[in-house]
């Protein structure tokens, strides 16, 4: 994935923390929430709705 | 994810390709679309993000320009075309009611008729995020559908479904949105109001001593 990209990303959840990036699995794990959103053919797909990991909906309210 | 958003992806996500057709000469008839993405990439130094950029159009001219542009876009079938067709160009899918961007880490945010789609309250907190990832200094275009009505849009480019609200507002209610969430505003531009189909484009910017966290 693009590095310059890479830099500007952050989480779209309210932290907006660091992400660390995978390049074998092609995922970015939030280093607070911990979701994790994939990057498919090096297009990050940065919503919340798509990560897996992280809170769940339930305790996320 | 809300239904309005769900809706607006999986309707850009059908139109994709044959809106990307439409729009293949896009610019070229449009000299005060292309006036203002011309100042846009002079006062900015640094990252522009064109958020709900399409098939990526507007943000290849910038770059063309010399800016540093890069896209984001709720529909996944849009960033495909548009990387297809701009593979130098940098694109994610993201929503802009909440943007997966750094605080600070953008010169430029251009929102090109893309908060046409959402409701008042989904603006606000648009605008809110555009302020939080601009910059100090940071600039923000905004061009919308200009007049008051909300319009429910079925179909389009080319007979596709579609299912997503077309909103217009007025010049001084998107300006006090724009001031409330922390922008001064710079200039203002009203495109073709002479027709049925009149448009704005708003230039602002994030103050450097705000008062605002």
């Amino acid at each position: 994935m693009d590095a310059a990209l890479l830099e500007l990303l952050r989480c779209p959840d309210q932290d907006h923390a660091l992400l660390a990036y995978d390049a074998a699995a092609q995922t970015l794990t939030c280093t607070v929430c911990t979701r994790v959103y994939p990057v498919r053919d090096g297009i990050p797909i940065m919503l919340i709705d798509e990560a897996t990991g992280g809170p769940g909906k339930a305790a996320g309210e | 994810m809300s239904d309005w958003l769900a809706d607006t992806r999986t309707s850009y996500d059908t139109v994709a390709a044959s809106y990307s057709d439409l729009l293949r000469d896009g610019l070229d008839g449009q000299p005060h679309m292309r006036a203002a993405f011309a100042t846009l990439a002079e006062l900015v130094d640094g990252p522009i993000v064109d958020v709900g950029c399409g098939p990526g159009h507007v943000t290849a001219h910038l770059r063309a320009l010399g800016a540093e542009a890069f896209g984001i876009d709720l529909s996944p079938g849009m960033v495909e075309v548009a990387r297809r067709e701009h593979p130098s160009v940098r694109f994610e899918v993201g929503s802009m009611t909440a943007l997966g961007l750094a605080d600070g880490s953008v010169g430029g945010v251009l929102s090109c008729w893309s908060l046409i789609h959402l409701p008042d309250s989904a603006v606000v907190q648009a605008l809110a995020e555009f302020r939080r990832v601009l910059r100090p200094g940071g600039v923000l275009l905004v061009g919308f559908h200009l007049g008051d009505s909300a319009r429910v849009k079925t179909e389009g480019y080319g007979g596709h479904p579609m299912n997503v609200t077309v909103y217009r507002r007025p010049v001084a209610r998107m300006r006090e949105w724009m001031r409330s969430a922390g922008f001064v505003m710079t200039a203002e531009t009203v495109l073709e109001p002479d027709t049925p189909t009149p448009g704005a484009l708003l230039f602002a910017y994030r103050p450097v001593a705000d008062q605002m966290t």
